[in-house]
């Protein structure tokens, strides 16, 4: 399944954010999405999901157009950037709602088997990114959106994630940005700079050196 | 696919309680039932409004994650609320 945005154009008070952005996502792989602060990555995640309205943008499943907000079809999943489970839902519930199993859960993050009864206001910031990074992944969708889901993880828990994104995408199509340019580079397969409002698919490292975004 | 309703009632939960006690107040103080209609729509609407465009919308990712929209979690929720209203209503009477 190919997923493709196109012609992505996003103003904020008259001023241009994306001009004529693609992206182009396929299941089996995962797509990395670079660039500096405010250069457009999660507004795009956000056009894509449906919950921002650009001027213009044409999003397209295997060269057919979708035209409804992309959520409505249920075939998406998307992890904002700011938290996404209810304080008061419950650890348990959400994976019943999520319709994934906690056990499979604890069996990979045995350190976060005691939080099954507990509330999620009641976890750290860092345990409630690492279940919602769980659910969203495992959702049975086409197509999953990770906006900065490294932002609060050690170091292991970015290696168990990226091991878990590599065996996810053999069902779906993962899009993924995040500012830890050396994750994204070795979990994703292809990779798009976001500069001077427009996306370029980019090959290596040294392309980045080359465009400005990583330094020499 | 997750249950639906348990989904819907994880959103409408928040809202039971303010709910059946504002109809308590509106039964308690006798109001005809055209401004007790108006008074729900009204509060109905403001909430939509705050969803819509306060940062409380972020809330609604994780319910668009299942597949619902605004437009059917809201509507979902003034029918449950007709409904309470509706039982309100009937245990008044009876009582």
């Amino acid at each position: 399944m190919i997923f493709e945005i196109d012609n992505v154009e996003l103003y904020f008070d008259d001023q241009p954010i994306l001009k004529a952005a693609y992206v182009k996502a396929e299941t089996g792989k995962v797509t990395g999405l670079l660039g500096r602060n405010g250069s457009g990555k999660s507004s795009l995640l956000k056009i894509l999901f449906g919950t921002l309205k650009p001027k213009y943008k044409l999003l397209r499943i295997d060269k057919k157009p979708i035209l409804k907000r992309f959520y409505k079809t249920g075939r998406v999943a998307m992890l904002p950037q700011f938290p996404l489970l209810p304080p008061t839902i419950s650890v348990e519930k959400a994976f019943k709602l999520y319709n994934i199993d906690f056990g499979d859960f604890s069996s990979v993050f045995s350190e976060m088997d005691s939080v099954k009864h507990q509330k999620i206001r009641e976890l750290s910031g860092g345990q409630q990114r690492i279940i919602e990074i769980y659910l969203v992944l495992k959702r049975n969708v086409d197509i999953v959106l990770l906006d900065e889901p490294f932002a609060q993880l050690s170091p292991l828990m970015i290696e168990k994630f990226s091991e878990i994104i590599q065996q996810e995408k053999e069902q779906k199509a993962i899009i993924i940005t995040d500012h830890r340019y050396e994750a994204i580079l070795d979990v994703s397969d292809d990779i798009y700079l976001f500069q001077h409002k427009q996306t370029t698919l980019v090959h290596s490292a040294k392309e980045l050196v080359k465009m400005g975004y990583l330094p020499a | 696919m997750p249950n639906r309703f348990s989904v819907f009632f994880q959103f409408y939960r928040k809202f039971l309680v303010p709910s059946l006690l504002i109809n308590l107040l509106i039964f308690f103080i006798g109001s005809p039932l055209f401004v007790i209609v108006i008074d729900k729509l009204f509060i109905a609407f403001i909430i939509y409004l705050l969803y819509r465009f306060t940062s409380i919308k972020k809330e609604l990712v994780f319910y668009y994650n299942l597949g619902f929209s605004r437009l059917q979690l809201f509507s979902l929720a003034v029918l449950a609320d007709i409904f309470l209203l509706s039982l309100c209503a009937a245990i008044n009477f009876v009582i």
